[in-house]
């Protein structure tokens, strides 16, 4: 005798048995340019910002990105809204988020 | 069948299916009850709304919740169909953009979603507000909380060490939710506070740092009341302390009867522990902390040089817990007040009456 069973979402471990579950997002990735712009999202958490700094111009000088800038949020659990991230996504090719701690 | 059917698995027995849900990664370490198609589909016709309803989308995560995917949980969680409404409630809450619950799920802070259960549905369902109200023994308070938790584990990817990002988290993660006992005579119940009507029953959500207890039992007079209370929530160590954050007071039985006998009214409870609470330069310097270090968020110290930890409209006063030697327990929030907001919601049983909130009536902001 069997068992029917719902999951709340697509299993990630285990046999996948009976599911056929397709990628969620479908992400259109873009070619980057030969000197991409990045972003790092500075969360305000104590010396984050000189961290930052200091990752960015090493990637400069070695020549993985062209240029950088951060974006410093107003505190560390402050939410990131949809016009500062169309802001971002227009200056920068690449952004790293959640870093700072 | 209102589940989409891509998520339904067949297994060769009832004890290999439970074991299946160890596997995931958003498994919280407890066994679940194994969510058949039927078992879901009885938790949704409870609810009253339709299955493939979206609840919210979080949009920092781009992930959202439907009905069917919280009825799923609640049935893992070991949920009865009639708590139903009351899980149904808390997303309603939790998903309003302000709560920030992008916030509360990723911090490091590790938030619990401590949610306080105000009204008659509460004692229908047999939710506990005396003794052991924290747990552990009640099936309503144990599951409403973690079929929250489930949902937001796995249709919100909240596993710690990955999307939350919780350095400790605590036992209020598995399940927070807890039931408002009958106010004191004269007092009124947070459902009315927050003006709502006396015959309905509401859930109050916020996202908790871990309950501090607070213990008086040396006949404590209404003025020593508060000041034990109010210093438990002056500890330098909370990261909303000075910060204007929010805070749940429950209040034990013996305590609450001091303020009470004391001419107290919830009021007047608040306005006092918004005073006490305030912290000095100098008391989180004597904690070894500097209140002008980088990185830090307290505001800006009054003209007595005190910094507010809450005001008056972000305390949720409330009795609950068993008699005993004089115990109360304070919540503090997980984070200040410009970030998120708490956030409370009717229970809509279906086929019985809607209720709607009187903002005017409101004496709390945590509505």
């Amino acid at each position: 005798m069997s068992i029917d069973v719902v999951f709340p979402v697509p299993r990630q471990r285990g046999p996948s048995g009976t599911s056929a579950v397709g990628p969620a997002v479908e992400h259109a990735w873009k070619p980057l340019p030969e000197k991409p712009v990045l972003c790092l999202i500075d969360n305000t958490k104590a010396r984050a910002r000189d961290l930052l700094e200091a990752v960015g111009r090493s990637l400069v000088a070695r020549g993985v990105v062209g240029s950088f800038f951060l974006h410093s949020k107003p505190s560390p659990s402050y939410p990131i809204t949809k016009a500062v991230r169309a802001e971002i996504a227009a200056r920068a090719h690449l952004v790293v988020s959640g870093v700072g701690d | 069948m209102t589940s989409p059917s891509r998520n339904l698995e067949k297994f060769g027995s009832y004890v290999e299916a439970a074991r299946a849900f160890f596997d995931e990664p958003w498994s919280d370490g407890l066994p679940v009850t194994v969510p058949t198609p039927e078992a879901v589909d009885d938790m949704i016709t409870a609810g009253g709304r339709p299955g493939n309803e979206c609840l919210g989308t979080v949009e920092g995560r781009n992930l959202s919740i439907h009905v069917w995917q919280a009825a799923t949980c609640a049935v893992m969680a070991g949920c009865l169909p009639h708590y139903f409404p009351v899980v149904l409630a808390t997303w309603d809450a939790i998903l309003e953009p302000r709560f920030n619950l992008d916030g509360a799920l990723t911090s490091t802070g590790g938030a619990a979603l401590a949610a306080v259960v105000s009204g008659p549905y509460a004692e229908e369902i047999g939710m506990r507000s005396g003794s052991g109200v924290f747990g552990p023994g009640n099936r309503a308070n144990a599951t409403i909380g973690r079929a929250v938790r489930l949902g937001c584990m796995s249709a919100l990817n909240a596993i710690p060490g990955q999307l939350d990002a919780g350095s400790f988290g605590h036992g209020g993660k598995y399940s927070f939710h807890f039931a408002e006992s009958e106010p004191p005579k004269g007092w009124p119940s947070i459902r009315e506070q927050l003006g709502f009507p006396l015959a309905s029953t509401t859930v109050s959500v916020m996202p908790a740092d871990a309950p501090r207890q607070v213990m008086h039992r040396w006949q404590p007079t209404p003025d020593d009341m508060l000041k034990v209370v109010g210093a438990a929530m002056r500890d330098p160590a909370h990261s909303g302390t000075g910060s204007k954050s929010w805070y749940i007071v429950v209040l034990g039985p013996e305590h609450a009867s001091v303020l009470v006998d004391g001419g107290l009214k919830p009021r007047d409870v608040r306005a006092a522990l918004s005073d006490l609470s305030a912290v000095s330069i100098e008391q989180l310097a004597a904690a070894g902390i500097r209140y002008d270090a980088p990185g830090t968020n307290y505001c800006k110290p009054d003209a007595r040089g005190r910094m507010s930890t809450v005001i008056p409209e972000n305390i949720l006063v409330l009795t609950a817990g068993g008699f005993g030697a004089g115990w109360s327990m304070v919540i503090p929030c997980w984070s200040w007040a410009l970030t998120q907001h708490p956030v409370t919601r009717a229970v809509q049983v279906p086929g019985r009456v809607h209720h709607e909130r009187n903002a005017a009536r409101s004496e709390l902001d945590f509505a």
